[in-house]
């Protein structure tokens, strides 16, 4: 009798305490037409994030990661299949019910930063604040505000603009405003991407130290052995589909 | 800076300011055109308003020859049995011409009055107008010009003026204004204007125990086909004296609602194609579309607000500028200081609302990959 099992596209010892899901995809396709032709950008593919799970997907480029991850995040919706986010399907919802579903439930931290550079720290955080939290839970937004420019390393530079910045720092401000209204996942797509090796290393320690101490799901996106060695689960992909 | 809108408005200055200045376009053409056309009219009501006359006594083709060029039309022999009717104390007849205004802007009324009494009374008789300074014309080219008009070195006391192809000469200055601001005997006009024994209206004065409205339905029945107008009622006609403004002052309200939407339409459509892939983030980020869509319109309302706030600013100035330099009168009324706002206000964030709508629709993921 075999001592493995499978959860998910993960094989896991059998007895291993199997998390809920956070984030579940079905036989999920994305096609684009393009010209006369379709393109399938995900070709089926199965996933499973449990909650707390620090999962990073690494595959060369142009094999689908970056679609996969704005199907997660809901900024696009799949061509079939489906994306579970804490149990709701995604392609079940209005776009602004994704929409909703990202400001209540998803964190975006992109290469590029985004951060909005006419605004300081404080005010690309509070914009965020505004959007998911609203203007009535600003008491709360303030605090976790406050909590997590002090875990970042960033509570003396509240009132700097982005271009004062280095690019480390900028992405830590990116991973902040990102985590502001507690978001059930956190998507990073390729978050050290534009970084040199010391912020590299300074910005993965963050993102590991924010899963460690809130618990915080994160999927990241990768094509660097080194910073997929940085989570707790590698899941590979090729040509639009999950391989190991 | 932590305000986003305030941060936009902030981060292309030049940009904003050149929509600012064109939102204030549209809220100075509103008050100064509108201020000009009430303050010349309600200047010109109230200075008619001034006179002692209660009647007003004028040919067939209306008050309207008050802002007309045609010639006198009206026999001064109608002043003389006018004088004879039961009720009536005094008339005098009146002659009036229009001109280009100074240095070339507007128009300006001369009248031409009896100095003298003769057969009827003289008009300073009838309306208790007296010489601040100077003396009374005497001569043929003799000219009166009234306190505002003599504040002006061109129509100063002595100066000469050119008027009807001849020279006059400033010799005295009347109070209070009454009618037109300058005056020459009323033989001359007619010698000039070529009309003899004609005048543009007959004032009456009626007897202080004799009711206005009984003696002005004798003359009404007496001379039939002339006209009678109450002098009560001349500021309201001057506001009806030309009839398209009503119409030319919407025009002008429609003009500044356009200046200010295509000010704020080009100004924020450019934004929004430099700032796709910020509409990205925030959509990445959760915003909804009415949430975009309220970011910018608040940007388009700061902008407006700014915009009416200059505009009112120039008016003002345009106006202090004008009643100094000129003997134009500009007037500003609140309805219409709202109207201006509102329309700019108005203008500022329909221009806005298709950029605004075109960020809300875009695609997150076409927009965070904008270059």
């Amino acid at each position: 009798m075999s001592n493995q099992t499978m959860v998910g596209d993960v094989v896991v010892p059998v007895g291993t305490p199997v998390r809920p899901a956070a984030l579940v995809t079905e036989s999920l396709w994305k096609s684009y037409r393009v010209g006369a032709r379709d393109v399938h950008a995900l070709r089926g593919v199965d996933l499973r994030v449990g909650r707390g799970d620090f999962v990073a997907i690494m595959g060369p480029s142009g094999c689908g990661k970056s679609t996969l991850l704005h199907t997660l995040g809901g900024l696009q919706s799949p061509s079939s299949g489906s994306v579970l986010v804490d149990g709701e399907d995604l392609a079940g919802l209005s776009d602004s019910g994704r929409t909703e579903l990202r400001r209540e439930r998803i964190g975006f931290v992109f290469q590029r930063f985004n951060l909005f550079p006419t605004l300081t720290v404080e005010g690309n955080l509070k914009l965020a604040e505004r959007i998911c939290l609203g203007r009535k839970d600003a008491a709360v937004g303030a605090s976790r505000r406050l909590e997590l420019l002090t875990m970042l390393g960033l509570s003396s530079k509240l009132h700097h603009k982005p271009m004062e910045l280095s690019g480390g720092e900028q992405q830590r401000v990116a991973l902040a405003r990102a985590l502001v209204h507690e978001p059930a996942i956190l998507l990073a797509d390729e978050p050290t991407g534009n970084l040199d090796s010391e912020n590299t290393d300074n910005v993965l320690s963050m993102l590991a130290r924010v899963h460690r101490e809130l618990g915080q799901t994160i999927v990241l996106i990768t094509h660097d052995i080194e910073v997929a060695e940085a989570a707790e689960r590698v899941v590979l992909m090729r040509d639009g589909a999950v391989v190991d | 800076m932590d305000n986003m809108v305030l941060a936009n408005v902030l981060a292309r200055p030049m940009r904003s300011a050149s929509s600012v200045v064109g939102i204030a376009l549209g809220v100075v053409l509103i008050l100064v055109t509108v201020g000009l056309a009430r303050g010349m009219l309600l200047s010109s009501g109230e200075r008619e308003g001034n006179l002692r006359a209660e009647l007003l006594f004028l040919p067939p083709s209306g008050f309207g020859a008050g802002v007309s060029t045609s010639p006198l039309t009206l026999p001064v022999a109608y002043a003389t049995a006018l004088a004879d009717m039961p009720g009536v104390a005094k008339t005098t007849p009146v002659a009036r011409y229009v001109r280009s205004g100074a240095r070339g802007i507007g128009f300006e009324l001369i009248e031409g009055i009896e100095i003298e009494p003769g057969a009827t009374a003289s008009y300073p008789e009838l309306t208790d107008m007296s010489l601040a300074s100077g003396r009374w014309p005497t001569g043929r080219n003799d000219l009166l010009v009234d306190v505002q008009r003599s504040q002006d070195p061109e129509t100063a006391l002595g100066a000469s003026v050119e008027l009807l192809g001849e020279t006059f000469t400033v010799v005295g200055v009347y109070e209070p204004e009454v009618g037109a601001r300058m005056k020459i005997p009323l033989n001359t006009m007619q010698d000039l204007l070529g009309a003899a024994d004609r005048a543009s209206w007959i004032l009456i004065k009626t007897e202080e125990d004799a009711s206005v409205a009984t003696v002005a339905e004798a003359i009404e029945s007496k001379f039939s086909g002339n006209q009678i107008v109450f002098s009560r009622d001349i500021p309201g006609l001057w506001a009806q004296g030309i009839p398209s403004l009503e119409v030319f002052l919407n025009v002008v309200v429609g003009l500044s609602v356009v200046i200010s939407t295509l000010t704020i339409f080009l100004a924020l459509y450019t934004a929004i194609t430099e700032r796709t892939r910020e509409i990205g983030i925030l959509k990445a980020m959760g915003g909804s579309k009415r949430f975009i869509v309220s970011v910018i319109e608040t940007e388009a309302l700061v902008l407006s607000v700014l915009g009416v706030g200059l505009g009112v600013a120039a008016a003002v100035a345009i106006k202090w500028v004008v009643m100094a330099q000129t003997s134009l009168v500009v007037q500003f009324e609140w309805q219409w200081l709202g109207a201006a706002a509102s329309m700019a206000i108005l203008g500022g964030t329909l221009g806005a609302l298709y950029p605004a709508l075109k960020a809300a629709h875009q695609d997150p993921v076409e927009a965070l990959s904008y270059e």
